[in-house]
């Protein structure tokens, strides 16, 4: 069964899309991530335009992070404040990005500088989470107690910076500057990408700022729906690349993968999680990095500059 | 047609030419195009269609006697854009786009199709003049190379990539003649074709000149919903944005009511 999409002007295969949205949906329920890492290159493999995809997931990424944001929510586990300042790096990244998207598109290295970002920072994560995972199985199995990630009187290396605050809930008190960074950077990358950075903001704000892993996670949700919002409604404005009908499919399978991805993740351990998520963003590193360096199939090809113009 | 039927037309013809004391007409022939539609509405279903084109060969009195029987081409040329071709070069060990040559205002689909090979229908200068053929169709460069990089590797790039995606065809059985003046057309749009507008030019030949040519057009338009989506993305843009985000947040609300009772 075929549909087609209005705005990427191509038929697609409805189970397909379906199937890619559930499993994507599967993973990021099992790992408490938004996929998009997965799902960008995905469809992108499908055959329609990186422009519609970036633009059109950005939607389906804002309802599974709300979907689980909702439930954080219910356990008081959001720290709207910290939310908020990230957030508001995060609008300042999106824009940035937002302009670096088009000039790369103009000088025709998107396809590489989305290549090459997905390989350094999957790479890089990957190996960062596989190496913690296997540290954490290993301490356990010798009987020795994990290691804390936050120690008494930590406070972290940004102590000396000014503009200070609080934030109860991730028992924090620090400048808000290296916050609104972390914030503008996960935004740019995001919007150049089509990823959340759900896989950035967590491992950012637990080892870097050493907040507690549920709240982490609550805040990166937080912020995932406000900054996918957001760019759902920019591409929608200014590049009138978002594909409604893709959105829809991508949600449907999404929301409904999610949930047996989680039920399924509360049986596992922490450690196997993360080891298994770092497998698997390896895996897709690998492939960004067989692509650079094996021979192309297609020496040349063809793109439409400024379709929508 | 007889030989008596052509003797009989010749006769027609020098009578009307001495009644109307006029110079033998280059064409006497005319060609109608006619499609069974005009437009092709695109539906969720959309999966590529044929289309296919009748045209009749219509002599009037002034018809000259050819020898040998017609050939027929037909051309069929879809919205223009600008398209950029691009070559991935090694760069520190990796493939990167490299050198790029742009075509302005190519045809995004372009069909050739003929009732035998183009070679024997017309020479290469007509083949040139009138796009007849993938290997004579015209593309407008813009922008200049370095003296290194071939131009035509360029062009043969592009138009294997066409080939390949079915948004460039090319036939020498496409056109068929169903009798002596009613000839049958028919070429693929594929399901990645662009909305827009076809041009179709048939183009009737005897012994590798043109003798008459006949047009038509046929509009891919979006329709229903598909339809109704498009113009809300181009028309509201901001009211569609919304629409997205609210459809999200639903979305999202309700997996979380209907999964919580599970």
């Amino acid at each position: 069964m075929t549909v087609y999409l209005p705005i990427a002007e191509l038929t697609v295969n409805l189970f397909l899309i379906l199937g890619i949205g559930t499993a994507v949906g599967f993973i990021s329920g099992l790992f408490g991530v938004g996929g998009g890492f997965l799902l960008t290159p995905l469809l992108i493999f499908s055959g329609i335009s990186p422009a519609v995809v970036v633009a059109s997931e950005a939607s389906q990424i804002a309802a599974t992070a709300f979907s689980g944001a909702l439930a954080y929510a219910r356990r008081s586990l959001i720290d709207y404040r910290l939310g908020a300042v990230l957030v508001s790096g995060g609008v300042a990244g999106s824009l940035l990005g937002v302009w670096l998207f088009s000039l790369l598109r103009r000088v025709g290295q998107l396809d590489f500088a989305i290549g090459i970002a997905y390989l350094i920072l999957l790479g890089g994560i990957g190996i960062l989470m596989l190496k913690e995972a296997v540290g954490t199985m290993r301490a356990k199995l010798s009987g020795a107690p994990p290691p804390a990630l936050r120690k008494g009187g930590d406070h972290g290396w940004a102590h000396g910076l000014p503009f200070k605050m609080r934030f109860h809930k991730s028992k924090l008190y620090m400048s808000v500057l290296p916050i609104i960074a972390l914030g503008a950077a996960i935004g740019m990358i995001g919007s150049v990408l089509g990823v959340g950075g759900g896989f950035l903001t967590v491992p950012a704000l637990i080892y870097l700022f050493r907040v507690p892993t549920t709240v982490a996670i609550g805040v990166s949700l937080f912020y995932t729906v406000i900054t996918m919002s957001a760019a759902s409604l920019l591409h929608a404005t200014t590049n009138l690349t978002v594909d409604i009908v893709l959105s829809l499919l991508l949600m449907i399978g999404g929301v409904v993968g999610a949930q047996y991805g989680a039920s399924v993740g509360q049986q596992m351990k922490g450690e196997e999680l993360r080891a298994l998520l770092a497998l698997l963003i390896l895996a897709v590193a690998g492939r960004f990095f067989y692509e650079f360096v094996a021979i192309p199939e297609r020496l040349y090809s063809i793109s439409i500059p400024d379709v929508w113009s | 047609m007889s030989v008596p039927g052509r003797m009989l037309l010749l006769g027609v013809l020098l009578a009307n030419l001495s009644l109307a004391g006029l110079a033998l007409p280059a064409r006497a022939e005319k060609l109608v195009v006619v499609l069974a539609a005009e437009r092709i509405g695109i539906t969720s279903s959309f999966s590529g269609t044929q289309v296919v084109a009748i045209t009749v060969v219509e002599r009037d009195g002034q018809s000259i006697s050819r020898s040998g029987a017609y050939d027929a081409v037909a051309l069929i040329r879809g919205p223009e854009r600008t398209q950029v071709t691009r070559r991935k070069v090694r760069w520190a060990g990796l493939w990167v786009n490299g050198p790029s040559r742009t075509y302005v205002g190519a045809p995004t689909y372009f069909a050739a199709i003929a009732n035998r090979p183009f070679a024997d229908i017309a020479g290469d200068d007509l083949r040139a003049e009138h796009n007849i053929g993938l290997d004579f169709l015209r593309l407008s460069t813009r922008g200049r190379l370095p003296g290194d990089v071939d131009d035509k590797a360029f062009r043969d790039a592009f138009v294997a990539a066409k080939r390949t995606d079915g948004l460039y065809v090319e036939s020498d059985r496409g056109v068929t003649f169903i009798n002596d003046t009613v000839l049958r057309a028919s070429f693929p749009l594929p399901a990645n074709t662009p909305v827009g507008s076809y041009k179709i030019d048939v183009l009737l030949l005897s012994q590798g000149a043109i003798v008459a040519r006949g047009e038509a057009s046929i509009d891919l338009v979006k329709e229903g919903f598909e339809a109704s989506v498009f113009r809300a993305s181009r028309e509201q843009p901001l009211l569609y944005g919304l629409a997205s985000v609210v459809l999200a947040i639903a979305m999202g609300w309700m997996a979380g009511i209907v999964f919580r009772r599970n």
